[in-house]
């Protein structure tokens, strides 16, 4: 896996080079980050002719590792302007890497107006036009790429959306049922791909060789320990395929950090009509799947097929984030109205979480009342034809905050807040705050406690301890996001000390490395370093790692609590 | 004295009311600790893995008071993840 494939859209050439330098034993995260920070001038603008978009797969992908199938996609964020790395399953990035490509880079700009599609397979990589492409929708576009392609092949792709070059535009990669309902959300790398011209990669793997393992028993040995755990785990084995992401909707409400109606209550009284325990009782009595592998090497499926009440697809892998973007945040309680938005948001190629806090900033502004569903669908149809009034949509919810005069706006560096407060949940608040990525759960998501020797309890009501924490889930997140492995291998990997020793010996086994677990945490600072330093220099300062002042001064029930970490205590994040 | 007990995925099936959302009010004599409404409740200990009461974790052998709202999660949802970690007492060596 050592193949880059530049692809200039300004010349329309695609050359190749071999990893070499300062991108040698990276992958995933830790290699769109180093390339964007090494390429990409900080000032640019983010949809401009200098950025560029990185897509790689992490350092695993492409073996046999279970849950190796995560592919990072990178960029200057036209949402954040600072860097972005954004992650996705689906099936493309194991593709990728049988096929020995290490990173596709889309630098340049085409001639205005022009479409391009980009094939990817064991011949290389080809651009072909595709203006007949324009304006569809990614559910059509992946339908007739397959069709002309294989019906096998991974489709990375952006609707609407991206060819708008809206800030929340997403990426879609097609997931195991053929469908584009895995995606690249966050920071509007959809944007960035429409910026060059590139409305789709399909990636067709036919005829590719095994990829190399340099000590296959080693390998074996540890892979096996791996999936040992993940088998083991009740959270990985049962609750996750059983209930989905959405499990968590529970535990988070009754927590009373389940942010509702534009983050201004800590629980929602919706929360039972939409939670992940409904969700498992509808699809099952309508026929649907309730445990999926979206991701291919999948063995957690945690993803799922919503059907309607006839049985019909409507939506797969409806997550935890989006059922509370776009319902709790909306004051919406209807799971069908809901899975019938994340479809829009999957054809328009919009990211949901961003999504659903716009839709509660313009509920707080008037724009629609709260609760109101077919108003929010109304709202994503605006936004997905580009109307004037969806254009102020499809910018974001910062962007949105600004237009209609609201003050109560949940974003950090201009990004929508995911689906925990930070009053209730004080230490994800830090991460929030502090994330090179913007306001961003999964940044410091990934818990490794003992890995990390954090442990200890941690009050999520009190300010104590929360830095320390953060700190270190931060910097293991961004190591695990490197090995294109799937974030929840984080649960076990906490209460099983096998599981993340198999992710080393994996690494070990494929690379004939010796690292050790220091290592990975070393590699997991280097990526935030070089990150942090990008930002720096795209004009981000310490004074930008803040939360919006009304999470200091509006208390939020059921704790009746602001958010309580020190500012001076938030400069500490980084000091490793 | 009377608590809501709010029960969720596979403890479920021993909810007391015909509710389905697995919420019900339910009277402990003074000063009940969360180890003696789960036995009420004929609830084997090794199915309850995490504990909110009032929204905030707590071990087995807290001492409940009037009008406390508990919440018993089985261990497929005890989720050890950067927001669970800060409600499951049992890392709280």
């Amino acid at each position: 896996m050592d193949r880059i494939f530049r692809i200039n859209m300004s010349s329309l050439k695609v050359s190749e080079e071999k990893v070499s330098g300062d991108y040698s034993g990276l992958g995933g995260r830790g290699l769109t980050s180093m390339v964007v920070s090494k390429e990409v001038p900080p000032l640019c603008h983010p949809i401009g002719q200098h950025n560029k978009l990185v897509i790689t797969p992490g350092l695993l992908t492409g073996t046999t590792a279970a849950n190796s199938g995560r592919l990072s996609i990178g960029a200057k964020s036209p949402l954040t302007g600072g860097i972005k790395e954004s992650n996705v399953g689906g099936t493309a990035a194991t593709k990728l890497a049988r096929l020995g490509i290490a990173a596709i880079i889309i630098e340049g700009k085409p001639e205005k107006g022009k479409l391009y599609g980009l094939a990817v397979s064991k011949d290389g990589a080809k651009l072909f036009p595709a203006d007949d492409l324009k304006g569809l929708g990614n559910y059509e576009l992946v339908e007739k790429l397959q069709a002309k392609y294989d019906k096998k092949a991974g489709v990375i792709s952006i609707g609407p959306a991206g060819e708008m070059k809206m800030a929340m535009a997403s990426i879609a990669v097609t997931s195991t049922n053929g469908y584009p309902s895995r995606h690249a959300g966050r920071g509007g790398m959809g944007a960035v791909m429409g910026s060059k011209g590139l409305k789709a990669i399909v990636v067709d793997d036919t005829g590719a060789e095994k990829v190399a393992i340099k000590n296959p028993d080693l390998f074996k040995e540890a892979s096996q320990k791996f999936v040992k755990a993940l088998r083991e785990h009740p959270v990985t084995s049962e609750g996750l395929p059983k209930y989905g992401t959405n499990v968590l909707a529970g535990i988070i409400n009754e927590a009373g950090g389940y942010p509702t109606r534009n983050f201004s209550l800590g629980r929602f009284e919706g929360t039972d009509k939409i939670s992940g325990e409904t969700m498992h009782d509808v699809i099952s009595k309508r026929g649907g799947k309730t445990t999926h592998s979206g991701c291919t090497t999948c063995i957690i499926q945690c993803s799922n097929e919503y059907v309607d009440e006839k049985g019909k697809y409507i939506t797969s892998g409806l997550e935890y984030e989006t059922i509370w973007a776009n319902g709790a945040n909306c004051g919406i309680d209807d799971l069908d109205a809901i899975a019938n938005i994340d479809r829009l948001c999957d054809d328009y190629g919009f990211d949901t979480i961003e999504m659903g806090c716009t839709i509660g900033v313009a509920m707080e502004a008037g724009v629609k009342e709260f609760g109101d569903a077919k108003g929010a669908i109304a709202l994503i149809h605006e936004a997905g034809k580009g109307t004037p009034l969806g254009r102020i949509i499809g910018n974001g919810a910062g962007f949105t905050g600004k237009a209609f005069g609201v003050t109560r706006v949940p974003v950090v560096k201009n990004q929508g807040m995911p689906a925990y407060d930070p009053r209730a949940v004080q230490g994800i608040g830090v991460t929030y705050a502090t994330s090179t990525m913007g306001a961003d759960h999964t940044a410091g998501y990934a818990t490794a406690t003992n890995i990390m020797k954090v442990g200890g309890f941690v009050d999520p009501l009190k300010p104590d301890g929360q830095v320390a924490l953060s700190q270190n889930l931060q910097i293991t997140t961004a190591a695990v996001d490197s090995a294109g492995l799937c974030l929840f291998i984080a649960f076990p990997a906490l209460d099983i000390p096998e599981c993340f020793e198999g992710v080393i010996g994996m690494l070990n086994g494929r690379y004939g490395w010796n690292l050790t677990a220091n290592d990975v945490a070393a590699l997991g600072k280097k990526i935030l370093k070089v990150e942090r330093d990008f930002n720096e220099r795209a004009g981000f300062s310490n004074l930008d790692d803040r939360l919006p002042e009304f999470f200091r001064e509006e208390k939020l029930p059921p704790h009746n609590l602001t958010f309580l970490v020190p500012d001076v205590d938030l400069d500490k994040v980084f000091e490793f | 004295m009377q608590i809501t007990v709010k029960l969720h995925a596979s403890l479920r099936p021993y909810e007391r009311s015909n509710s389905r959302s697995g919420l019900f009010p339910l009277e402990t004599s003074e000063k009940a600790t969360v180890r003696e409404v789960i036995r009420e409740l004929g609830i084997p200990p090794e199915k309850v893995r995490m504990i909110l009461v009032n929204g905030r974790g707590v071990d087995f052998e807290s001492i409940l008071s009037n009008g406390d709202r508990v919440a018993l999660f089985p261990p497929e949802m005890a989720f050890n993840m950067y927001v669970a970690i800060s409600f499951r007492r049992d890392l709280n060596h």
